[in-house]
């Protein structure tokens, strides 16, 4: 037996041949979405049907386990009070257009160029809480490896003869916006020029995009495993990759899962070479 | 007879009694829009995270989420279901980032469309701990396969939303919700036993 007009575009099996009430149909009964006679149809059902009781505990208590499992899961990355902060810069800004038509164009500029609203609320937030924030974001950017979440590694669609035919331009200069944007969301608020690469996770030269989910900001100082050593890494896998030895997606995927693990696998070596340690090829920030 | 500088004086003073009143109204709308972020973001960046989204990704997408609300509930436009609205609004921008993505960028690294999935709280029994870990990996591990609209769906339910809502965001009759759920549904049932 199939639904009535309600589930028309979608008809759904009311009952079995048994007479029984569909899953689809106590499913819907859970929320009362049902139209209320056949909603009272089902109730009265229930009330003398185990059978049917029991399936309908059965699909709500499925419901309620995935329900937890999923909420349980995630975490949130940058904190809620930074891109709260955000949110109400942008309203502030918003809400200060008087009209119909110019908030629309507002809201359109806003979009268009969020990336740059985004750097002024975030340079307005780091002054207002430049003693707090690099408490809470701190851990993140000593470390050696970028945080995955913020630079997963982004590729153009390129080939192999593309990289290495040399048509590929040289690793562009990240604009200073775009920089301040980075150390802004790795929690750095007052970056000492000359202390950070702002590197491309996957290098420009092996097909890597010019976009903030492909930088961030290397320390020169982070122990061993710092800028120079990576930049000996970047070179290495280029000339590997134009040879034929390695395939580019896997050198791509190798340099932005881990770059230190990479290195060692291609260099062979627990620790980074002594000539690497002074490796100088990209410029530093400053 | 008013004269034409009482009159500018007039009106001065209405325009900025209205200004004021604009203000007001704005003020209480902005705090209204950042309550609504505060109870909705974690939930819309879980769901996000299912579109194959990074997190800045999300984040923009969220943003003009709120952004958009705002303007609407400016234009004094329908307020009701406004949960509903926002997963709405937040599953279509969700799906054009993800068609600019596929366009123009591909993530090499951790792009699996259910990011989410390797950020479970730690329990405090370890073998409870591992035991959960198993059994969130087995079910999403099936999640994973299910056809695109039954985990949305699926996932909006999780979120809390009703299916009548579920099946606004999703742009779907309530029977379609319905099928999509239980399909979903039948399929994990199958894998536990």
């Amino acid at each position: 037996m199939r639904g009535p007009g309600i589930f028309n575009a979608e008809p759904i099996t009311m009952r079995h041949d048994d007479g029984h009430f569909s899953d689809e149909v106590l499913l819907l009964a859970l929320d009362g979405e049902l139209p209320a006679r056949l909603q009272a149809s089902v109730q009265s059902h229930l009330a003398v049907c185990p059978n049917c009781r029991t399936r309908f505990q059965a699909i709500q208590s499925e419901i309620e386990d995935f329900s937890t499992t999923y909420r349980s899961l995630h975490k949130l990355s940058p904190p809620q009070r930074f891109s709260r902060a955000m949110l109400k810069a942008r309203l502030a800004e918003l809400g200060a257009t008087p009209t119909q038509g110019r908030m629309d164009r507002m809201l359109q500029s806003v979009m268009l160029w969020r990336r740059w609203v985004y750097l002024g609320a975030a340079v307005l937030i780091a002054a207002v809480c430049g003693a707090l924030l690099p408490v809470a974001f701190g851990p993140v950017w000593a470390a050696q490896t970028p945080d995955t979440d913020l630079t997963p590694g982004l590729t153009l669609s390129v080939s192999v003869k593309d990289v290495c035919s040399n048509t590929l331009e040289d690793a562009p200069e990240v604009p200073s916006q775009m920089a301040y944007e980075v150390f802004t969301q790795y929690g750095i608020h007052d970056p000492r020029p000359r202390d950070y690469e702002m590197d491309y996770l996957i290098t420009p030269a092996l097909g890597g995009a010019n976009d903030i989910r492909n930088l961030w900001p290397q320390p020169y100082s982070a122990g061993t495993w710092n800028a120079h050593v990576k930049d000996a890494l970047e070179d290495h896998l280029y000339n590997l990759v134009c040879k034929g030895a390695v395939e580019l997606t896997t050198a791509q995927r190798e340099i932005a899962t881990n770059w230190i693990a990479a290195y060692q696998k291609y260099f062979q070596t627990e620790d980074p070479l002594p000539d690497h340690l002074g490796f100088y090829k990209d410029r530093p920030w400053e | 007879m008013e004269t034409p500088r009482a009159q500018s004086r007039f009106e001065g003073l209405f325009s900025s009694s209205l200004g004021n009143q604009r203000t007001a109204e704005s003020s209480a709308l902005e705090e209204e829009v950042t309550a609504l972020f505060d109870d909705l973001r974690s939930p819309l960046h879980r769901y996000l995270a299912s579109f194959g989204l990074t997190i800045q990704d999300r984040e923009e997408v969220i943003q003009e989420v709120f952004l958009s609300l705002f303007l609407h509930l400016r234009s004094g436009k329908p307020r009701t279901n406004l949960r509903g609205w926002i997963f709405r609004v937040a599953h279509n921008l969700g799906l054009k980032c993800r068609d600019r993505n596929q366009r123009t960028l591909k993530i090499v690294s951790s792009a699996d469309p259910l990011s989410i999935e390797s950020h479970m709280d730690e329990a405090p029994d370890p073998e409870q701990h591992t035991s959960s870990i198993q059994h969130r990996e087995r079910l999403l591990a099936i999640v994973k396969v299910l056809p695109e609209q039954d985990r949305q769906a699926l996932f909006l339910r999780a979120e809390g939303l009703r299916y009548r809502e579920i099946a606004q965001v999703l742009g779907i009759s309530l029977g379609g919700v319905a099928l999509s759920i239980t399909r979903a549904l039948a399929r994990l049932r199958h894998a536990e036993v």
